[in-house]
């Protein structure tokens, strides 16, 4: 009974995950096929050849892409680790009038879609002439509410006494911040910075409205842009594109998959 | 009835190190049955492969004279108390004890019958519609006998049960939980840390220590009788005073500074010793007595006892247990007698001397 | 020396008031970022929304002309704008209950112990890191009528040229099937730390009581899970209403505008045809639809949900 069960179970896992991992280990099937092959409908394809990789660069600036949206994503992560951390910290270990209300207005703003802002957004970045450059692509999403509560619930771990023994000593605020509370916290530190990374490396909608040209362009709207061009009957330089897009976003989840489910959980349920 | 045996179990969890090495032990029908050994000793463990939550790697487990290693755990008739109660957070007191029941084609009718009985035997009849968050550390700890009271197992095991309570309540429901055996006559495999619960609790206990038994037996037998240097400290508190010896001709020899007198009881035929004594065997000398001179260096006064650490030699101190309040003062010189009886020798790897491993080994062979 | 002394405060509670002075100076300190940032980009562009939205503008988003209600009047009375609202409302309704049921289903199944497990979990919840960008392309790719995977599947079984994305009919389900299995990720995760965060014990008891795997399913794990359930779906209820990429690169609202959701349309007002007015109105519809589901969800959903 226990070995059947074994059995069925490991057959359902299999199947499930050949289902999920279909299309991305089809995209990867494609990406190695010739033009002709692609039209035919082949899904494994009779000679592996990378031309479309170098197709897919040389056809369009991908390379200019992914060091933009390198840049852009790491920007934002590091814009809001420092942003959230500073206003976590105020609101675990500063205690002060109106705290609690800045808080609440803190919380509050999880329930403002963005899109519903991004008419006048889009407004203000242009009258800013932040339009086709990085500042346009990431400050707006410095401040997080998710990520000022994910290192709130984190820093209010960190026991108190340690605080106290640092008032104590004399130890300034900010040195306490700076030299106890972020090493401690490095777990809750990675997690939003794996969280951030990869949300910025993926967002569509924003990059699309306030770039319109190639200096800046991040790879999704790259992506956008081949696959409306006339390069979109060429399928496999497309699918060749797809797989050096979500390559790095794929490895940082692996490696940081851990991490992430412990910390999103942490923001989410407590 | 119920007769729980484990012949020759082994456990591994690699396939390669046993954490559990060739056990074998029988419990009695209505026993009260301990198992001690500090944290990693493979206790849990033991008590697991018992309720069928763990695979037996090799051996045999009999419960009843059946053999049930694949048995699942439903199946064995046996109810279980978990270290933290496992309480369900979402189901009030009264569905906590009933939890299960209906697997077992109980009526409703009976299922609140046992309920109520349980819960009166417990003093939970108050608290049956609150939720496991509304009541104390030792009222869920009483919800989880219940839980495994109703069930009519005749079979008991209880996984460190009152190592999330406080001193006073320990030893409340110390009493409360052997009554309960007691009166509902089952078989209770215990598993704790706790050498002064075994002591207290157990009708037998075994002596765990890194996965392999080192002794089966009663409290006092256990206590008295120590089968090596690890049962010797690890029962008793303070623990037994142990020191090497060498021996020479009639009398030992502490490391070259301080020698002992004996008459007879001499270890035959070993040069080298370890030479254990309980700290209530070390007295103050009365006229007469064959009296050694010892230094305190510590005295702590305990109200019905008074706990006096002297030096035995240079590096190594002993422990003497007097009851009522002495007024020893550190750096005084003390004469001190212990009764040549009371010494228990071991052999350097820590085997008992003079004392075939008759207690030692209860495996299934000596017993048939 | 025996003056009395002025009447004032004592020192005692000056440097109090000090004190407390330069602790809330410093709180703010702190918070200042985050307080600037949310004020620009968040609360600002909230208001502006919502006053624009009684304006008619200019193609520069200026406002010209106050309106008052009129821009939601003629939204109630515009084709158009119903359709999206239809395709939103259909849209979640068949991405929100399917993508939770399809990642619990999966995280029940990854949470069990076997050898290998680890594997399996990585693969269930390799969606996350893909991009919508990504992965629209990709199902793009799998929808197309003559050269895609599905059709050539199909076509085994005798079905033929189904038009996924061109087919009115069809095309809002396409697009929600390819949204289900990029939300799996996400939601499995965190649907897998729920369960994970469950106490073995509970279930070592369940073991010994007997129950079956789906009384135990019943009436330990999905009660315990509930916290997390209530989380992912309320997340995913609001990710659900604010779909852009997607339909952006497979469908660009069509055919007919059958998948012309609200977010799609306040883009298209706003930036293809720069009536900015409408899309406000839209805008601060939207918001207020996500403000209400939310509380419905807190409202009713949260009254099923056991915490600890």
């Amino acid at each position: 009974m226990n070995v059947l069960r074994t059995f069925l179970l490991y057959a359902l896992l299999i199947t499930c995950s050949v289902v999920m991992l279909f299309p991305i280990v089809y995209a990867f099937l494609i990406s190695f096929m010739s033009g002709a092959e692609v039209l035919q409908g082949h899904i494994w394809p009779q000679e592996f050849t990378t031309a479309n990789y170098v197709a897919a660069f040389r056809k369009v600036p991908l390379l200019e892409y992914l060091l933009n949206s390198f840049i852009v994503s790491f920007l934002v992560m590091l814009g809001q680790l420092i942003v959230s951390s500073l206003a976590a910290f105020a609101f675990v270990f500063l205690n002060f009038k109106g705290r609690d209300v800045l808080f609440f207005l803190c919380i509050a703003t999880m329930l403002i879609p963005w899109e519903a802002t991004m008419i006048p957004n889009f407004l203000t970045v242009q009258k800013l002439g932040w339009l086709n450059s990085y500042l346009g692509l990431t400050v707006p999403f410095f401040a997080l509410a998710f990520g000022i509560f994910l290192l709130r619930q984190h820093f209010k771990t960190i026991p108190l006494e340690l605080y106290e023994a640092a008032q104590v000593s004399g130890v300034s605020h900010f040195r306490f911040f700076w030299n106890i509370v972020l090493p401690l916290s490095k777990t809750s530190l990675i997690t939003l910075g794996i969280y951030s990374f990869l949300t910025t490396w993926n967002m569509y909608l924003w990059p699309l409205l306030v770039t319109n040209n190639d200096r800046v362009r991040t790879v999704q709207i790259g992506l956008k842009q081949m696959q409306t061009q006339e390069i979109s009957t060429e399928w496999g330089v497309v699918m060749a594109a797809v797989i050096v897009v979500i390559l790095p976003t794929l490895l940082l989840l692996f490696v940081g998959q851990k991490h992430l489910q412990k910390g999103l959980m942490q923001g989410a349920i407590k | 009835m119920a007769k729980v045996e484990l012949v020759h179990v082994c456990k591994s969890y690699n396939g390669k190190e046993d954490v559990i090495q060739d056990l074998s032990v029988s419990i009695e029908p209505g026993e009260f049955f301990v198992l001690v050994g500090p944290s990693g000793c493979g206790k849990s463990t033991i008590l697991r492969m018992i309720a069928g939550l763990e695979a037996i790697t090799s051996g045999e487990l009999l419960i009843g004279g059946i053999k049930v290693n694949g048995m699942p755990p439903s199946e064995r008739n046996l109810s279980m108390v978990f270290q933290n109660y496992a309480l369900y957070p979402h189901l009030t007191v009264e569905q906590n004890i009933t939890f299960g029941l209906h697997t077992k084609k109980i009526s409703k009718q009976e299922q609140k019958k046992r309920c109520l009985e349980a819960a009166e035997m417990l003093g939970l009849t108050d608290f049956l519609k609150l939720k496991p968050r509304q009541l104390s550390g030792g009222q869920r700890q009483r919800v989880a006998l219940a839980r495994a009271i109703v069930t009519h197992a005749p079979i008991c095991l209880m996984d460190e049960p009152l190592s999330n309570l406080d001193a006073k309540l320990r030893s409340k429901m110390r009493s409360e939980i052997r009554q309960l055996q007691r009166r509902l006559g089952i078989t209770m495999i215990y598993v704790t840390h706790d050498q002064v619960e075994a002591m207290t609790m157990a009708d037998r206990m075994m002596v765990l220590n890194e996965g392999r038994p080192q002794q089966i037996g009663a409290p006092l037998e256990i206590y008295n009788h120590p089968s090596n240097i690890f049962v010797a400290s690890f029962i008793g508190a303070p623990p037994m005073n142990l020191a090497k010896a060498k021996v020479l001709e009639s009398s030992l020899l502490f490391n070259s500074e301080r020698v002992m007198r004996l008459h007879h009881h001499l270890p035959s035929s070993q040069q080298q010793v370890i030479v254990g004594v309980r700290p209530e065997h070390i007295r103050l000398a009365d006229t007469g007595d064959e009296y050694f001179i010892a230094e305190v260096v510590n005295v702590e006064v305990l109200g019905t006892e008074t706990l006096i650490t002297f030096e035995l030699t240079k590096t190594e101190h002993w422990i003497a247990r007097w009851s009522g309040q002495w007024n020893v003062h550190v750096g005084e010189q003390v004469p001190l007698f212990i009764d040549e009886t009371a010494f228990i020798f071991f052999h350097e790897d820590g085997q008992r001397l003079n004392h075939p491993v008759s207690s030692y080994v209860a495996s299934g062979e000596e017993r048939k | 020396m025996n003056t009395p002394l002025p009447v004032q405060p004592p020192a005692s509670v000056q440097i109090r008031r000090k004190r407390t002075m330069r602790t809330t100076l410093e709180g703010i300190t702190y918070l200042l970022p985050s307080l600037i940032l949310f004020s620009i980009f968040l609360f600002y562009p909230m208001l502006r929304t919502m006053y624009l939205s009684v304006y008619l503008t200019d193609y520069q988003g200026n406002p010209v002309q106050f309106v008052g209600i009129e821009n939601f009047v003629y939204l109630l009375k515009d084709v158009n704008f119903l359709q999206s609202v239809k395709a939103t409302l259909l849209f979640v309704c068949y991405t929100v209950p399917t993508s939770v049921f399809l990642a619990l289903c999966l995280a029940l199944m990854a949470n069990e112990k076997l050898k290998g497990i680890g594997l399996f979990r990585t693969c269930f919840s390799s969606t996350m890191g893909m991009s919508v960008a990504a992965s629209s392309v990709i199902w793009m790719f799998m929808y197309n009528p003559s050269i895609g995977v599905i059709n050539k599947v199909l076509s085994l079984f005798g079905i033929s040229d189904v038009q996924w994305l061109l087919d009115p009919k069809i095309a809002l389900v396409s697009v929600a099937i390819s949204t289900i299995w990029m939300n799996t990720g996400f939601t499995f995760l965190i649907l897998l730390g729920g369960l994970q965060n469950i106490d073995p014990s509970l279930y070592e008891s369940a073991r010994i009581a007997g129950v079956s795997y789906l009384y135990q399913l019943r009436k330990v794990t999905l009660p315990l899970l509930s916290p997390t359930l209530f989380f992912v779906t309320t997340v995913s209820l609001i990710h659900s209403f604010q779909t852009f990429g997607q339909i952006d690169i497979l469908t660009k609202g069509g055919p007919m505008d059958a998948t012309n959701v609200i977010v799609y349309s306040i883009y298209k007002d706003a930036f293809i045809n720069y009536n900015f007015g409408s899309a406000s109105a839209q805008a601060v519809i939207l918001f207020f639809a996500i403000l209400v589901v939310t509380f419905l969800q807190f409202k009713f959903g949260e009254r099923k949900v056991h915490y600890q």
